[in-house]
């Protein structure tokens, strides 16, 4: 039982994502593959697992020879690979021993014959007593707890295994589970190694990585940057290393500002913000509306305590915080798409009423980017341009040939590709589709930006110029808020940060802390 | 991740169809399928019968389709905003048993055309109550409210035909013909003007397909989508009302058995006009080539001499085979 794959190369389009990676992992070992979104960790998993055929390379598991690919994942299922993904495989509203009859089948004689309910009933307690899961059969998904949960289809995974697996990859599986949960799973996990079953787990939380894994590989730009036992490694190594540019494709110069962007030199007149500048100015608006200020204080919310944050005109504030420390409430509050329960927002003096709703929050200058480009960014079925223009559908009416001559700047600005108003968003690639969901709010002139973790699935260029874009805004004199869980790009660009946890204020990293070597270790130590 | 690298644009070719001029003529080929089927429709009944292309028989053909075409309409506004209206069928039903009843009891042209359109801006608030306030899926709030109406509809008939009272002046109107063509069927394309210009040209329309595409993200970027689909069935229901209004004006009676069977026709015809005109959206001018294409199907099929049960099996598969069609298009179009 091992596995060890060798040389997987594998391109989409003319991107190369994945070059040359190697990766082995033994008998009752746990090797963890990590890597920022993008840098190809996922894409590697799924040319082992046959869901995508590698170009090149060789996969070799356990005894058998070795192939170039699997064509299916069904041929790599045949072959003893097993592979849990994140998304919670449970129906709900079925008990554990039905949910497992649907995934290894009911036993019964087939056809119109009654299920034998009783065998299904065995051999489900069986499952789960061989993993070490406690939990009944009969019970709901519901009455669960995340890690249980996560353990039941851990058991499902690997029930109709029968003849040995060869190997379980775990693909981000906790990507969704609370911390504390998520570590009493990666506990059960890691006890699957006395049954020697290979497990090659695939996340991008070092935490996760310190605890649990025996050794790891660290992937970035589709390369092995590093491979070696887990130990080895700091918290500050592995978000170096996953920031690092590929051994041998150096990322040109402009895609790297060395400092962060409120220091970097104001050259007043090119670059997307000025053309942004002179739409409004065309467009009869003026000038843009004057340097303002966020100002929060008291804020409840349903995970919110008290919390206050204060973000000046040219800043770019960074939050972080776990899933559950109510980090991910504050953006949603200010867009007036959740209603708080106590405090006061208020910019340049001017207060969000506490049942304000997204007109009103628009109405006082506050955009807000989702993390949740595809259910809340964009309309995936209408054209860049009507997603564009569509907070200011007013504004255009009865001027289609200024509404086109404004999305073709903002495009050409914000460099979307393909450079067309008329492709569906659905058909952009993701940093495309951040870019256009950035020009939509750019176009209603906020006072107030927030940036809701903008770069998960966007390819590193476009992160580069997503960010480029920002740190001008912000020199425009727009107040920034950047809600990250990568601690290296929260370093990177901004100019102070605020770690959330338990609804409260928890610590503030100055720009002077932020250049200290440690500081990613304390972000690390508050974020995802 | 890695989706953002296999929806990936190779290059600047956006466009393969509109970016070849030689296929220009093909690429509007395959903005109105509907449109060739139509003609080789017209063609080939043409050559199988000698009646089918007469100046009589086509207007004939067209003058029938007025209410159908306005329920079809009524069905879109709401499909538009991600909605369904189920109570459509009923509401025309009862809008027209209105209309004949409030004739029947004296009321004059003008105030019994105000009533019955006011019947169906109600209609639409009843539905939106239900939809957008108490958030019921709107597949069972419409149907509940359809069968309420149906009640009403009854209610109001005693289960008669009401043909009683009716002006002369509504009659004269239906029967009535500028340039060969019925008035009715020249108020259907007065209105369907009008809903190209909300949907196409205004912010109403914007909002309108953004609630529709997403509701959430229209929502977050200041929509006010509640609003929007509320006018939705309001729009809706004034549609219907007008449809009720044809009926009477063509068959100067009203049934209380009228209005559900006209609820899958109007369907048909919207969702077969998504493959014309603006592909893969409902719209206006799709769904009225659909309607005519339905229409010349029956009608030349039953003069070619097509059983009467022909009919559905025709209706069936141009929808199917029409929306197949446009899928496998628009998967062409699509990029990356």
């Amino acid at each position: 039982m091992s596995l060890s794959a060798r040389n997987i190369s594998k391109a989409f389009g003319g991107l190369q994502a994945l070059d040359r990676v190697s990766l082995e992992v033994g008998a009752g070992e746990l090797v963890a593959l990590l890597g920022a979104n993008g840098s190809g960790k996922s894409t590697f998993a799924k040319c082992i697992a046959g869901v995508y055929q590698p170009d090149g390379g060789s996969i070799e598991l356990g005894g058998l020879p070795a192939v170039d690919r699997f064509l299916t994942p069904t041929d790599a299922a045949r072959a003893g690979i097993r592979v849990m993904h994140q998304d919670n495989p449970l129906v709900n509203s079925l008990s554990v021993k039905e949910n497992f009859g649907l995934s290894t089948g009911f036993p019964g004689r087939g056809g119109a014959a009654p299920i034998r309910w009783r065998k299904l009933t065995r051999r489900v307690e069986q499952a789960l007593e061989r993993y070490g899961v406690e939990v009944s059969p009969e019970a709901l998904p519901a009455s669960l707890s995340p890690s249980q949960r996560a353990m039941v289809a851990l058991a499902m995974t690997l029930a109709d295994a029968d003849q040995g697996v060869e190997l379980l990859i775990l693909d981000e599986v906790t990507a969704h589970i609370p911390e504390g949960d998520a570590a009493e799973f990666l506990a059960g996990v890691a006890r699957l190694r006395q049954v020697g079953i290979p497990i090659l787990m695939v996340t991008h939380r070092f935490k996760e990585v310190l605890a649990f894994a025996d050794r790891t590989t660290v992937l970035s730009g589709g390369a092995v940057v590093y491979a070696g036992p887990a130990a080895e490694l700091t918290l500050t190594d592995m978000v170096s290393l996953m920031a690092a540019a590929p051994p041998e494709a150096p990322v040109p110069d402009v895609a790297v500002p060395a400092a962060p962007a409120a220091e970097l030199k104001v050259d007043g007149g090119s670059g997307g913000i000025a053309e942004i500048r002179s739409v409004w100015r065309r467009d009869g608006l003026g000038e843009d509306r004057e340097r303002a200020a966020l100002e929060i204080e008291d804020l409840e919310g349903a995970q919110l305590r008290r919390a206050g944050l204060q973000v000046r005109a040219g800043e770019i504030v960074g939050l972080t915080g776990t899933a559950d420390s109510g980090v991910h409430e504050l953006p949603e509050i200010l867009a007036g798409a959740q209603r708080r329960r106590g405090g006061t927002i208020r910019v340049s003096g001017r207060e969000l009423e506490p049942d304000a709703g997204p007109v009103d929050a628009m109405g006082l200058g506050i955009a807000h980017t989702p993390s949740d480009r595809h259910k809340e960014g964009g309309v995936m079925s209408l054209s860049v341009r009507e997603n564009i223009t569509l907070p200011e559908a007013r504004r255009f009416w009865g001027r289609k040939r200024d509404e086109r001559k404004v999305v073709a700047r903002l495009i050409e600005a914000l460099n979307v590709s393909p450079p067309d108003p008329d492709v569906l968003m659905g058909n952009l690639s993701g940093g495309n589709q951040q870019k256009v969901v950035i020009a939509k709010w750019l176009l209603t002139r906020p006072r107030v930006l927030i940036l809701d973790d903008p770069t998960v699935g966007v390819d590193p260029g476009a992160r580069e110029q997503i960010f480029r874009f920002v740190g001008e805004a912000a020199q425009d004199g727009l107040a920034v808020v950047l809600l990250s869980s990568e601690p290296e790009q929260l370093v990177r660009h901004c100019t102070r940060v605020v770690a959330i946890s338990g609804g409260q204020v928890a610590r503030e990293l100055n720009r002077e802390e932020l250049e200290a070597p440690e500081a990613l270790d304390v972000l690390a130590a508050y974020g995802g | 991740m890695t989706t953002s690298v296999e929806t990936k644009v190779s290059d600047g070719s956006t466009n393969p169809i509109a970016a070849k001029a030689p296929n220009r003529w093909l690429a509007l080929l395959f903005r109105y399928p509907t449109l060739l089927v139509l003609a080789i429709l017209i063609v080939g009944f043409s050559i199988a019968s000698s009646n089918f292309l007469t100046t009589r028989n086509l207007t004939t053909l067209v003058n029938q389709q007025a209410v159908v075409a306005l329920i079809t309409l009524a069905a879109l506004l709401p499909l538009i905003a991600g909605e369904f209206d189920l109570s459509l069928g009923y509401a025309a039903g009862l809008a027209t048993m209105f209309g004949a009843y409030l004739a029947g009891h004296g009321w004059g042209l003008v105030p019994m055309i105000v009533a019955v359109l006011l019947l169906g801006v109600f209609v639409g608030l009843f539905n939106s109550l239900f939809i957008v306030r108490f958030k019921i899926n709107s597949f069972i709030a419409t149907l509940g409210v359809g069968i309420i109406l149906s009640g009403g509809t009854l209610a109001i008939s005693g289960g008669e035909v009401l043909f009683e009272g009716l002006p002369q002046s509504l009659a004269t109107f239906g029967r009535d013909k500028f340039l060969g063509i019925a008035l009715p069927i020249w108020v259907v394309l007065l209105i369907a003007v009008v809903l190209v210009y909300l949907l196409e040209q205004t912010p109403f329309g914007r909002r309108l397909y953004a609630t529709g595409g997403s509701e959430r993200v229209a929502f977050l970027a200041g929509v006010r989508t509640g609003r929007i689909k509320t006018l939705a069935f309001v729009g809706a229901g004034v549609l219907v009302g007008f449809a009720g209004l044809a009926q009477l004006a063509t068959t100067t009676s009203a049934s209380p058995t009228f209005g559900p069977e006209l609820l899958l026709p109007a369907y048909a015809g919207a969702f077969l006009g998504v493959v014309a005109y603006r592909p893969g959206y409902f719209n206006v001018p799709g769904s009225i080539i659909a309607i005519l294409l339905i229409a010349v199907g029956y009608n030349g099929l039953s003069l070619v001499g097509v059983p009467f049960w022909g009919q559905p099996l025709f209706n069936g598969a141009v929808l199917l085979l029409s929306v197949l069609g446009a899928r496998a298009e628009s998967r062409r179009v699509r990029i990356g």
